[in-house]
């Protein structure tokens, strides 16, 4: 007797959950649904926005081609991302020790932010070589300044008054790191990572735009020079997907690390 | 206000939004084709045609620009407005919507468009033949199609000197296989070599004047000393758009030819005309990478038919060459990509304009 509640509040939820996601799936679904009949009457022109049905037929057609590159671009977006995040840790960690290193450190990596990556192509191609390297190394770049920018929010965030109790304390320095410093920057080191995160694919694409033999990148240019729109939206589709999996995959781990705790975002909604 | 008639109205907001957004993408994805936009617009006796380079203002660029400062366009009733491009596979998709009259870019972009139900058409010819190249450092020893075997080779993928240099080596008995392709952006190539990343890069011959440290320390190699002899960048627009605007289209032709002529018989002058309305380029640059790229433009066929007279069996054969690469899925009708009923109709109309004098020969 005692289950028929718990089944019924069960069944409510899933209700209101499937409910909560009607509007944007009937969205959606009407969005598709006028593009591709509009798309198939000709009122759209196919070789500028292809209807839906006939990048389907794209992603069906170059399937395994679009396994292929996805594969190499999320690699290349992988190993990116955990070279820039790493150095943009240390590199915050090093500005907020060393004012020294705050003078040589923080402008250039603002300078490097602000330089559009393509017009670097070729000192990359000069010192990381036309594989992988250069595209794992743009990918880092970009990567690397909104770790480095919010960690070091987090750290400079940090209460002062822990840090000088943990010293009065004799704890050590590596100790007051452990301790205090990063638990405390973590919600913002998170968010960091979780810009990061987004626009490593970006990174990815523009670095297989500077030289590559395979990828996504490469598959968007070889499809617009033969005005294969379909195949350019495909391509697009498949490097969205890849970027999103990835975001969701990072703020999955920042999640599990912050457990029961905000983060910065989340800390700054609530206030 | 009852529960339900709130849901209603969510409902109903909901879809007004859904077709208000579909609209909206059908609407910015439509172009203006038909629309005044893409018509040429008459502004008192002169008529304003619009026209987009394939790429930044560079020596492709030189004729249209000396035949606008030498009022060739203005003889003819046309005011022009040209605008920068990012290659010509934009351009056909820009004269398709109806976004502007006219496009410059490689006449393989006009047949991959055909063979893809796009109906643009080439109305005139600018550069006859490819003046693609691959150059190789000159203490290389790579100075032969056969000693690129097992070589790297840098260039843009898909583009006209990656169809062109893999046709070239195609003629030469040479699987493409047989050389490693690495794609890189335009301006990384040179680098690339000069460092020793890759073995050889692809470029068109005008390129090499704006490398000093390169231009006469390289060897070169020809797509067209390899027996590829495929026409290059053309003029194209829309097909329907052109047969409803045919007297213009001759109009516009005949304009851009005397351009061509103009820079062909006075190259010096047409850089100096073009840099006074272009920033960021010199006369001296323009002259000189004109001077490198001429020999394609003001070719022995074109001293028998007058200069952008479109070669039908080049046509067919770059076509060929398309097919053969994959860079088109479907055979179309080559023929059908190109026309030189403007062109004859200018020469009729003007013989003048047929004739010239090359002092580079």
């Amino acid at each position: 007797m005692a289950e028929h509640p718990k089944k019924s509040r069960t069944l409510t939820r899933i209700g209101q959950a499937v409910l909560s996601a009607l509007p944007a799936t009937l969205f959606y679904v009407g969005l598709l649904v006028v593009w591709d009949i509009a798309s198939r009457a000709g009122k759209v022109e196919r070789y500028i926005l292809p209807g839906p049905s006939m990048i389907g037929r794209s992603i069906k057609k170059n399937w395994d081609l679009l396994l292929h590159n996805s594969w190499v671009t999320g690699r290349a977006l992988v190993l990116g991302f955990l070279l820039g995040s790493l150095i943009g840790f240390v590199c915050a960690l090093g500005i907020y020790y060393s004012k020294i290193l705050r003078k040589i450190l923080y402008p250039a990596a603002v300078f490097l932010q602000t330089v559009p990556k393509v017009a670097l192509a070729p000192v990359f191609i000069i010192w990381f070589g036309t594989g992988q390297k250069s595209i794992i190394a743009i990918t880092a770049l970009i990567c690397l300044f909104p770790v480095l920018v919010n960690t070091l929010v987090g750290f400079e965030g940090v209460d002062q008054n822990l840090l000088e109790m943990m010293h009065s304390v004799s704890a050590s320095s590596p100790q007051r790191f452990y301790y205090i410093l990063v638990p405390y920057a973590l919600p913002s080191i998170v968010a960091g990572l979780e810009v990061g995160s987004s626009l490593a694919a970006v990174g990815a694409i523009v670095g297989e735009f500077i030289a590559a033999r395979e990828g996504l990148g490469f598959e968007i240019q070889m499809a617009s020079s033969r005005i294969a729109t379909e195949e350019v939206f495909a391509v697009l589709l498949a490097v969205s997907i890849l970027g999103m999996a990835f975001y969701y995959f990072v703020r999955l781990i920042g999640r599990l690390l912050l457990g029961n705790r905000q983060t910065a975002e989340g800390a700054q909604a609530s206030a | 206000m009852s529960a339900t008639r709130m849901k209603r109205h969510q409902l109903l907001a909901m879809v007004g939004f859904t077709l208000t957004a579909a609209l909206a993408v059908v609407g910015c994805s439509s172009g203006s084709k038909g629309s005044s936009d893409s018509s040429a617009s008459s502004d008192g006796e002169l008529v304003t045609v619009t026209l987009r380079h394939s790429w930044v203002p560079d020596q492709i660029t030189l004729p249209f620009a000396a035949a606008k400062v030498e009022g060739f366009y203005e003889e003819e009733g046309i005011r022009l407005i040209d605008q920068a491009g990012n290659g010509g596979a934009v351009g056909v998709q820009l004269v398709a919507a109806g976004e502007v009259n006219f496009a410059t870019g490689e006449a393989s972009h006009v047949i991959s468009a055909r063979s893809r139900g796009i109906n643009v058409i080439s109305v005139m010819q600018e550069y006859e033949n490819q003046p693609g190249a691959v150059i190789t450092m000159e203490d290389s020893g790579l100075d032969t199609w056969e000693s690129l075997i097992g070589k790297s080779v840098g260039g843009t993928a898909a583009s006209s000197g990656h169809v062109g240099f893999e046709a070239a080596l195609e003629l030469q008995g040479i699987s493409k296989d047989a050389v490693t392709f690495v794609n890189m952006s335009p301006g990384a190539q040179f680098a690339a070599m000069s460092s020793g990343e890759i073995d050889a890069a692809l470029t068109f011959l005008g390129n090499l004047a704006g490398i000093p440290e390169l231009n006469g320390h390289v060897n070169i190699m020809t797509f067209a000393d390899a027996g590829y002899l495929a026409p290059s960048t053309c003029l194209f627009a829309d097909e329907k758009w052109v047969s409803e605007n045919e007297d213009l289209v001759k109009r516009f032709v005949r304009a851009s030819i005397k351009g061509i002529k103009f820079t062909v018989e006075n190259p010096r002058q047409a850089a100096e005309d073009m840099a006074s309305i272009t920033g960021g380029v010199t006369a001296d640059n323009l002259e000189a990478t004109w001077l490198l790229d001429q020999q394609f433009i003001a070719t022995d066929f074109t001293a028998t038919n007058g200069l952008g007279y479109h070669p039908a069996d080049q046509w067919t054969f770059l076509k060929d060459a398309l097919l053969s690469n994959g860079e088109i899925e479907e055979d179309t009708d080559a023929s059908k990509a190109w026309t030189n009923k403007y062109i004859d109709q200018v020469f009729e109309e003007s013989p003048d304009v047929k004739t010239y004098t090359d002092p580079t020969k």
